[in-house]
Order: structure tokens, then sequence, then C-alpha cells
């Protein structure tokens, strides 16, 4: 197998057991980016350079019993809109195309700390706007299972580079499903935490409330590892809250035995692309296989959800968005003769089309007029859609859905429509909205050849129970052992 | 609710934008297309409930009254298009 | 009309700066004399990621007033935005209270010229961070902040 194939726990087994070398895990995944980035185009920045010094640096304080751990010298990548200190944070944004970060992120910080070393800054949907990829100022990202297809969004980078192999696990972001949505569509592993589980100091915030940073990972181990390394209460971020720093691979059982899994036959509905429908019918049946209780519900928010999703994240947006102005920052229009000149030109040379429909969307429903019957009503939303949670709680232990109601589209399919965009996040955004935990992990292929990705939801703060489930069903059917990405042009 | 040619133009004033003759019929047609999902919210079962601001639960989190300086405050200004004497330069804004 | 018929109604929005050693949502000193820019942060320069922390003094500040002029203590209070594009505002909002300030329906006693005592109604108080500092340049054609 080759080096760039294994996962973040197989490597660490390697370097212990002297089979493989930092430097050498460094070389094999710069020569990996080298091959597969001009293809894949998943990166925004790249520190290969750096990464080899660094490695080769670290490599001598381990030799010479200065440093141990065992995260040390293990690579990643890192979603651009999550600030580290010096380097370029462009939010795939016009409007950051040359910030430099002047502090990192409190993740960035546990990250630093253990000496795992950052190989780039992966591509995005524009301040994580979209749900392809596709709204990138710079780039598109290509889905590493067909060339032709977008890898989902907006942590479509993120979810590439994991699934072509160019970094072993990466960051992610999730306000809607932006870290679930691109797993299931590369066929890998996304995991959004409890809102408040990890800290938010130093992502670029899109809609507060409802952002969190996330592993991207190659198989469940990986995610609970990664989790486990960035998740805590950060002073910096008052809504964090201490987790009791939990070691989440231990929840691990490979057991799912008279665990009640919930299934809301409302996600199973219309929209939902037959296949997908049909191969999570499958899983079910797996999950009873191995002994756990399945029965079907009803959740009806799925819609409700949806819409006071975009209403309360684009009225959050348009707020956060204020701040790129020109001014201390950011893209500042040529030529102005005022100061309201260097706002409006800056603002609207600065920022895509996307970003822009929703500050506009946004600021409309937080205008005087409408504010009642968007913005608060889409708040009491919120409320309908945690207390339906809560019930579905107090009767199971998990719920199963699919993460997208189709596989990975076409580039351009949706582009051009963007209420048909929106409805991707139909089956992630309820679990924002709520503030509850859930991963995605890859349960098979359609007919073409693309990822299926099966959706575990749990209640606040118990990641350890969805990501059992998770192993479970990764353990049973293994499908990194049976499918690879063909990169079909 | 139809949303009219004037009305977005005020929005887009307020959250200082600005939009061409093409984009403002673009954005039309997406915005009224979009309200149009949105109002499915008008017929959630909500008459008695509460509104939720944050997912998290709320209580005090506060900071000490002690000084922390920054150390980096150059890096502070480096992204600065106009910074003159440790200040960002912009055109005047009183007549 | 005339003029007997109208009556006068005064209303005072008072701002009182709080003698805290930090700002309101970060660490920064308070402190009046030094360079331009250099009691900042990525906080209060509102660089994107940047998230507030209240200082509880302010808090504990804004309740004793209230204390002093027999506000009741709201048990539920926050703060809220207030959006508005200027170059002394880096966020583009003020963090600032709407609906659910720290204290509300005070009033202070005083005494009129013949010695009746006369109740003035305090509506509310409550806490907001203040903007950064504009430099006007007299000669050229140019504002700094």
């Amino acid at each position: 197998m080759e080096i760039t194939e294994l996962t973040v726990h197989e490597l660490q087994d390697k370097i212990k057991n002297k089979e493989l070398t930092i430097s050498e895990i460094m070389d094999s995944y710069c020569k990996r980016i080298k091959e597969n980035e001009p293809e894949v185009q998943a990166f925004i920045t790249t520190y290969l350079d750096e990464a080899k010094e660094k490695a080769k640096n670290i490599e001598e304080k381990i030799n010479s019993g200065k440093i141990d751990g065992n995260y040390v010298g293990i690579p990643i990548g890192i979603k651009d809109n999550i600030c580290v200190k010096g380097t370029k944070t462009t939010c795939a944004s016009k409007m950051l195309e040359n910030f430099i970060a002047p502090y990192s992120a409190s993740v960035i910080e546990k990250l630093d700390k253990e000496n795992i070393i950052s190989l780039g800054k992966l591509n995005m949907d524009e301040f994580a706007m979209g749900s392809s990829t596709e709204t990138s100022y710079f780039k598109k990202t290509k889905n590493p299972w067909d060339l032709n297809r977008v890898p989902g969004g907006s942590s479509g980078g993120s979810a590439a580079a994991v699934a072509s192999n160019m970094v072993p696990w990466a960051l992610g972001s999730d306000t809607g499903g932006s870290i679930r949505q691109p797993a299931s569509l590369c066929g890998v592993v996304g995991l959004k935490p409890t809102y408040g589980l990890v800290s938010r100091y130093g992502l670029v915030a899109f809609a507060s409330s409802l952002d969190q940073i996330g592993p991207i990972t190659k198989d469940v181990r990986d995610a609970s590892m990664l989790l486990t390394l960035i998740a805590g209460k950060d002073e910096r971020d008052t809504t964090s809250v201490d987790s009791g720093n939990k070691d989440y691979a231990k929840a691990l059982k490979n057991d799912v035995k008279g665990m009640k899994i919930g299934i809301p036959k409302e996600f199973f509905g219309k929209g939902i692309n037959e296949e997908v429908k049909q191969k999570l019918l499958e899983t079910i049946e797996i999950y009873k296989e191995l002994g756990a209780e399945i029965e079907e519900f009803s959740l009806d928010i799925a819609n409700y959800a949806l819409a006071a999703y975009y209403i309360i994240a684009c009225a959050e947006a348009s707020s956060n968005l204020g701040r790129f102005d020109g001014i201390r920052y950011g893209y500042r229009t040529p030529e102005y003769s005022n100061l309201k000149e260097i706002y409006k030109k800056s603002r609207s040379e600065g920022f895509g089309a996307e970003v822009k429909r929703r500050i506009i969307l946004g600021t409309y429903v937080l205008s005087s007029g409408y504010y009642d019957a968007y913005y608060k009503k889409a708040q009491k939303v919120r409320t309908l859609v945690s207390n339906e949670f809560n019930k579905a709680f107090e009767k199971y232990d998990v719920i199963l859905t699919p993460t997208s109601p189709v596989t990975a589209f076409k580039l351009g399919e949706k582009s051009e429509n963007p209420m048909e965009m929106y409805l991707s996040d139909i089956c992630t955004v309820s679990i924002n909205i709520a503030g509850i935990p859930a991963i995605s992990i890859p349960c098979g292929l359609d007919k073409k050849g693309l990822p299926i990705g099966v959706q575990i939801i749990g209640n606040k703060f118990q990641e350890e129970k969805i990501l059992n489930v998770a192993y479970t069903l990764e353990q049973k059917i293994g499908f990194r052992e049976k499918y690879k990405p063909e990169f079909k042009k | 609710m139809t949303v009219s040619k004037e009305e977005l133009l005020h929005i887009a004033n307020l959250a200082m934008l600005e939009l061409k003759e093409d984009e403002i019929e673009n954005y039309l047609l997406n915005l009224q297309d979009i309200l149009n999902f949105a109002n499915t919210i008008s017929n959630a079962p909500v008459e008695n409930l509460d509104i939720t601001i944050g997912t998290g639960d709320s209580q005090n989190r506060f900071r000490k009254d002690e000084i922390n300086v920054f150390k980096d405050s150059q890096a502070l200004l480096a992204n600065g298009k106009d910074v003159e004497q440790n200040m960002f330069k912009l055109p005047k804004v009183i007549n | 009309m005339s003029r007997e018929d109208y009556e006068v109604v005064v209303g005072l929005e008072v701002h009182a700066e709080l003698s805290t050693k930090t700002k309101i949502f970060c660490s920064c000193p308070t402190s009046f004399g030094a360079a331009p820019n250099t009691h900042v942060c990525p906080i209060c320069m509102a660089m994107p990621g940047t998230l507030p922390v209240l200082n509880e003094k302010v808090v504990e500040y804004a309740v004793k007033a209230g204390l002093a002029t027999n506000c009741e203590i709201s048990r539920d209070s926050k703060n809220d935005r207030k959006n508005y594009f200027y170059p002394d505002l880096p966020k583009s909002y003020q963090i600032s209270q709407y609906d659910k300030p720290l204290c509300e329906h005070g009033y202070i006693e005083i005494e009129d010229k013949d010695g009746n005592k006369k109740k003035i109604r305090l509506l509310r108080i409550h806490i907001e961070e203040d903007a950064g500092k504009l430099n006007h340049d007299e000669f050229g054609r140019r504002n700094s902040s």
C-alpha cells in the first residue's frame, strides 16, 4: 500500500514500529500533491517546502529526544477559513486574496502543540457559502471519483484532498452541512461536532450560531482522534464548553447490539434519489443484522428547518461580513472619491455573486417590516426543531438519514439555480439548527460509481455514540478496502 | 410577498452593495424564489414557542479585567492598503 | 394652541465611560496617551474569526449603577448588534443592548425649589462598546482611524 493511502492511526503504527520516518511520510505527501493537485485542484495555498523543512527539524528533535508524542510530524490540510498566523487565509474570496492572518485560530494552536504539520490551505465555497465549492474565487475543485463532478461543499477542498490522498486528514467547517455533504460526495468521513464542543476562535464567521469546526478523515478512528485533539473549552470562545477531555477513540466498540436507531421517514421521501434511498435501506438492514433495534418514526421538520436555516444563516452573515469594508484589510477598490464609494465598490467588487445574494437576503429578513415574519419566526422554528429532536432522543440513541439527497452532481449543473443548490442541504441543516452532532460515512456506491453517505445523528455531546455506531458499520462494510476513487475524466 | 426593484436597491444600499443592471434582474428573481421557499415557515406549528437565539445553554461567561497586551500590533496594520503613522488613511468624512 | 397647552418633557441619554483597566470585549488596556493603534489586538481590530469576551468588571459597575438608582437588575440580559458602516466601527456593528438591558425601571429622587420630593424615572442602563477614534487631518483631505 502507498504511504498516502494510510490512515493517521496506521501512520502512527508504522512510525512507532520504525517502518516509516516523518520525512518519508512528508515526502510522499508532497509528491502526491504535485501529481494530483493539477487534476483535483483542492488547495488554495500549499506550504510543501516549509512542511518538508519542518518535518526534518522535528525528526532531529525526536532523534535527540527533545520532543515526542503520538501526532508529531503527522501532516494535515486546513480549510481556508481557519486563521493560521503569518499565512494567507482567503476564505476563497477575492476580498481576502492577500490577507495575512495576524493570529492563529485556537484549533491551529492545538495542532501546533502536537507538532502536526500543515501541508496547506484548502479550497471551499466563498466564505463557506455553497454546496459544491464552485463559488470559490480561485478554482473549481474536482471530485476524485469523477473529475467532471463537484466534491460538494463548502469544505469541498478538504474532502477532495482527503479522498485523493493528498492529505491524511483535514479540518473543515460546517454551518449547514459543509463537512458532511462533501464527505458524503467524496466517500470519506466527516463529523460536525455539537455546537460548542470545538472553539470557533479563528474560524472566519459565516453564521456564528451555526458554525462548527470538525474533522474530515479517511475513517472513523481518525475522526475520533482528530476530534479529541480539537475539542474543549476555550476562554476566547464563550460558547465553547468543557467536554471533560474525552478520548473519543475509546468509544469505538464495534458493537451496536441493543442500540435503538430511529429512521425518520420524511428524510426518505420526496427529493431523495432512488439509488441513495435503496443503499440507505440496505445499510439499515446491516444494522439490524448487527443487532441494533430499528424503528421508523415521523420527524416532519426538514422543510421548516431548511427555510429557517437560510433565513438565520443569511441574517447572521449579513452582519458578520460587514467588517469587509476595504479599510483595515481585504480588497479595496482602486478608484474612489469618497468613503461610501470605498465601501460600496470594494464590497461589490470583492464579494462574489453568492455571497452578495446571501448578504442581500440576510439584510432583507432583518429589515423592519420583515423581521417578525422571517427572522423571528425562524428563531421559533429553531425551538420547534430542537424540541422535535429532543423528543426523538427520548426514544432513540441515534437517528439515521441520508447525508445528501443525491450523489456528486456535475460541475455547473446547479450553479445557475440557487434554490436548487440550497435543497442539497435538506438532510443536514436541521442538525445545525438544533446544535447537535452528526457524522457522515460512506456506505456504498451508486451505479455511476459515486459514493453514497449515511448520516448518523446524536443528541448534544453524544459524539461517542455516533462515532461508535458509524465505526461498527464501517468495520462491517469495509468501504475503504473495497472502493477507491478512479479520477474518471 | 413580492420584492420590488426599489426595495432590492434599498436593501443593497443598506448592505453597502452596488448592483449592476443585469445583477438586479437576476437577484430579483433569486430573492423572490428563495423568499417563496422561506415562506414555508409561515405554516410551521410554532404558536406557543419561544425563540431560540443560539443553541448553547445561556450562562454568564466573563473575562477578568486584566490587561493582556497583544504583542504584534504591526501585524494588525500590515493588511491595510493605506497606512500612515500607525493609522489607516481614508477620504475625509466631514466637509 | 397657546404655550400653556404644552408640557416640556426632557429625556437624557447619558454615556458613562467606566474606569476599567481593559476594554469591554478584549484585554487591551484603556489608558490614554499611547501612540495610535498600539492598544489594539485582533479582537478590537475586528480581524476575521475573532470573538468578543465580556469584561466582568463592566457588568459589575453597571449593576452597581443600577442598584444606586433603584433599578430592577435583569436576571436575563443579552447583548445585541447595531449594524452600520463607519470608519470608527471596525466590525461594522456596535455590540450594545437592545431589548434586554442589564438594569431597568429605576429612579432617583430630587427636591424641587420648594423642597418637594420629585422622582426622576430612569428607563434603563445598558452596557455597550465605544467606537474607535478618528483623527482628522486639518490640512489634507483625509481622515485616519
